[in-house]
């Protein structure tokens, strides 16, 4: 009903007005769909809490056993001795690798994307639409991608299947991701920006440097963050590039190597032997914890990195 | 700028225009009565693709004046505006047909640099957009490109860039604070601010007060009579009585409608003194503009 | 071609109404005010007088509301030409309503002597060329045609012409007895009621072709006046 000028004045009016005011219909389709949004994120939330406790229930007292040996001492066969140390390792390389190769890549090819390349063009599209589907290939098939280019016909530079390759393969894996993302932050830089710095007589190179990076460093990071955990998280590339489920006895860059997921995905078939005091399954959600750990590290310290950056970039 | 700026050129060995030989030819002509031009149209017509923009654009700006840009949405005065300082290079499919000399020089031979360009012919924008960094790294950032580096140098530019815009009494204590934090009528102060560091020989300005509140938009339109003995301006402004009190000379653009394809291209209509445009136009569209019975 | 500013340009064109019926008021006053001073009507003399007043009123109205006009609309372009002009229109027809009122007075004065039919002829023959002329100009500026306007002057030649037989009359009259001395100066006032009458029609004619074309004779004066200058300035 709408709202109309009562008829009667002065009291009578005032009556009238704050009857209408004070009535509340009941929205019922508004209350039904504010409890099925509320249901979802409940069952998102039970979900999330179910699995964490039961990895962390499964790890903690093999955890509060062993100690930080478990990260120093190598593989093994007996899951009360055993380490993730090579597998700390080969996680490790990978992910320096990737930082060293496909971020700086990524970010310099999405900034030619945006920035330098002649956007009507339908080469450029086309390289656009490429790229999205790149980030969408299943992991495996750069695994194979990676053990035929790295491991096999690049064996001389990165002698065969080491960290080495499986550091290149998910580099290769994750550039999509760092492109998109980079893009995305970089479209978001306002334009008005850009044309300040052109307004004044920058260069184009000096616009990208002095603002347009400036302000898309928070949308970067994350896309950085996003994609190194993706590199250490993946497990099924990694087999195929060959890393190693079994014993190793050393863990250097050219030789065989191993990784956390991989370490996880080994020991969590494994029966537990005879005599021993945890399972090879407690050993497994150990290397859970550990991985969680670092990656909500990462992301972290990216998030406080993109807050600081946040802060300069609307003025305080 | 003093000396210690490496001398570039504008067009590389064909033309030789020097930095330094720029600014002589500057000081020359302000110290006769300048004549000549600083930007002279001949026929200029904008595409953006194959559609035609603007179109029949002939005319010049002098030295040392206000110009106004007014006319309907759509006419084109923005699209010129932005050709005045190539920006509209930044438009994959902008393409302009017709000559602009700049001081008697082609702007759009191939061998113009374009930066080069915008470091002489300054931009003020619609919306203000200060850099997201301190006040005086805000108008820093165009010597320190030209590579000024001695902070007793940079101090003295910022603190003569920031009165010539009327903002140094109201920043100089906080300098160092974001430039974000100003108000929007003093963020528009610092864009000029900023514009005016690097020395430029023109000032173009688009629509610089339509996101302003009255009083600022006075102050502003004070700063360009008080600046324009140093600078030429161009201004387009969709408010009418603005350009009135402000310029020296107006250009009316209007929009024609394209029959075949139902697209509106824009056209010059008239140019003339401001004062005639607004007491005795010689076009009647322009007179039915101005006086409101067409829009 | 849509009008942007409608109650603006309705403005304007009450101001342009209330001109125009001023010019009609002062274009009906002339023949009443002659026959007034034919028939030496007393009454009627008074009853004009009184009623300046209120042409005075409507005078002080157009200038109100065109300073209104200015002040609220900043109108420009021919739009401002009129608004401009109304303030000096206004007052020019309150100048010719008071001339008409002095007419009045001078029959007043002359209450009591006849006057000759030689003289009572120019009299009329004035009053009727004076009151065309002051006619044409209002239409002129009703009209808002400049052609109509620029010969009004050529019509003024006509009225100096019998303004000038007015006063030759007037002596030969005095001369030969018919009128008195006191009469005779009256009278040569009310001849340059008469011709004043038609200078105003003229200036109203100036006005009309400044706002239709920015035009104004003083332009004219202008240019010859720097021409002087600049001829006296090479030659010093």
């Amino acid at each position: 009903m709408a709202l109309t000028t009562p008829a009667a004045s002065g009291e009578d009016a005032r009556k009238i007005i704050v009857a209408s005011l004070h009535r509340r219909d009941r929205d019922v389709r508004g209350v039904i769909l504010a409890s099925l949004l509320l249901a979802a994120t409940v069952a998102t939330l039970v979900v999330l809490v179910t699995l964490l406790a039961q990895v962390v229930g499964e790890s903690a007292p093999y955890l509060a056993d062993r100690g930080t040996e478990f990260l120093t001492t190598p593989i093994g066969s007996d899951p009360d001795k055993i380490g993730i140390w090579s597998g700390l390792y080969g996680s490790i390389g990978i992910g320096i690798i990737v930082l060293i190769v496909a971020i700086p890549m990524g970010i310099a090819a999405a900034i030619y994307l945006e920035e330098y390349a002649d956007q009507t063009r339908r080469s450029t599209q086309f390289i656009l639409v490429n790229i999205r589907n790149l980030a969408g290939v299943p992991a495996v098939i750069y695994g194979v991608l990676g053990f035929i280019i790295f491991v096999k016909w690049l064996a001389p530079l990165t002698s065969g299947d080491t960290v080495i390759a499986a550091g290149l393969t998910m580099s290769v894996l994750v550039v999509p991701i760092v492109v998109i993302t980079s893009i995305e932050a970089i479209r978001a830089v306002p334009q008005g920006l850009r044309d300040g710095g052109y307004g004044v007589g920058a260069s184009r190179w000096e616009v990208v440097r002095d603002h347009v990076l400036p302000y898309a460093a928070p949308g970067i990071l994350t896309g950085t963050v996003l994609s190194l955990a993706r590199a250490l998280g993946e497990a099924a590339p990694l087999i195929i590039v060959g890393a190693i489920t079994g014993f190793l006895p050393e863990t250097t860059l050219t030789e065989k190597f191993t990784a956390v997921p991989i370490l996880i995905y080994r020991w969590s078939g494994q029966p537990q032997p005879p005599g021993s005091e945890f399972s090879f399954t407690a050993a497994a959600a150990g290397a859970g914890i550990v991985l969680l750990v670092l990656v909500l590290f990462f992301n972290a310290s990216a998030i406080y990195l993109r807050n600081r950056f946040e802060k300069v970039r609307v003025g305080q | 700028m003093t000396d210690k700026f490496d001398s570039r050129v504008i067009v590389d060995s064909g033309t030789s225009i020097s930095d330094d030989g720029m600014k002589e030819q500057i000081r020359v002509n302000s110290s006769q009565i300048d004549t000549t031009p600083v930007f002279d149209l001949d026929d200029v017509s904008v595409f953006y693709g194959d559609f035609r923009a603007v179109r029949d654009v002939s005319l010049p700006i002098q030295s040392r004046e206000i110009t106004a840009f007014i006319g309907p949405s759509g006419c084109g005065k923005t699209t010129v505006l932005r050709c005045l300082n190539r920006m509209n290079d930044f438009i994959a499919t902008a393409r302009v047909e017709g000559v602009i000399r700049y001081r008697g020089a082609d702007m759009y031979d191939s061998r113009v640099n374009s930066t080069e360009v915008r470091r002489r012919i300054g931009m003020v924008f619609q919306k203000p957009n200060p850099f997201p960094k301190s006040i005086f790294d805000n108008v820093a950032y165009g010597p320190r490109l030209m590579g000024m580096k001695k902070k007793a140098e940079l101090e003295e530019v910022v603190e003569r860039s920031l009165r010539g815009a009327a903002l140094w009494d109201e920043v100089k204590d906080r300098l160092k604070e974001s430039g974000l934090g100003l108000s929007g009528g003093q963020q528009q102060r610092l864009c000029i601010a900023r514009a005016v560091a690097v020395e430029p020989d023109v000032i173009l300005m688009d629509e610089p007060c339509s996101a302003l509140d009255p009083i600022a938009t006075a102050r502003i339109e004070e700063l360009m009579q008080e600046i324009k003995d140093r600078y030429t301006i161009v201004i387009v402004t969709h408010n009418m009585q603005q350009a009135a009190r402000v310029s020296d000379r107006t250009a009316f653009f209007t929009t024609e409608v394209n029959d075949a394809s139902d697209r509106r291209t824009g056209v010059l209509v008239e140019f003339n003194p401001t004062e005639k445009i607004f007491s005795n136009p010689d076009d009647e569209r322009t007179e039915q503009y101005v006086t409101g019975r067409f829009g | 071609m849509p009008d942007l500013r409608p109650s603006f340009h309705s403005d304007l064109d009450d101001i342009r109404s209330s001109i125009a019926r001023m010019g009609a008021t002062v274009v009906e006053l002339i023949p009443r005010v002659t026959d007034i001073l034919l028939e030496q009507d007393l009454e009627g003399a008074d009853y004009v007088l009184r009623a300046d007043d209120e042409i005075d009123a409507r005078c002080l109205d157009i200038e109100e509301r065109s300073l209104s006009l200015l002040a609220l609309q900043a109108p420009v372009a021919g739009d401002l030409r009129e608004v401009a002009s109304a303030f000096k229109l206004a007052s020019e027809m309150e100048r010719s309503a008071d001339l008409c009122g002095n007419i009045c007075k001078a029959a007043r004065r002359i209450y009591g002597h006849d006057l000759d039919p030689k003289l009572r002829g120019i009299i009329a023959k004035l009053a009727a060329q004076a009151a065309k002329e002051y006619k044409e100009a209002v239409e002129a500026y009703v009209e808002r045609d400049s052609a109509r306007a620029a010969a009004l002057p050529d019509i003024d030649d006509f009225l100096d012409d019998l303004h000038r037989q007015f006063v030759q009359q007037i002596l030969e009259s005095h001369a030969a007895g018919t009128i008195d001395l006191q009469v005779a100066v009256q009278l040569a006032l009310v001849a340059r009621f008469y011709e004043r009458l038609g200078d105003h029609a003229v200036g109203l004619g100036h006005k009309v072709c400044y706002i239709a074309t920015g035009w104004m004779p003083e332009s004219d004066a202008l240019e010859r006046y720097r021409k002087r200058q600049d001829a006296g300035a090479d030659n010093a």
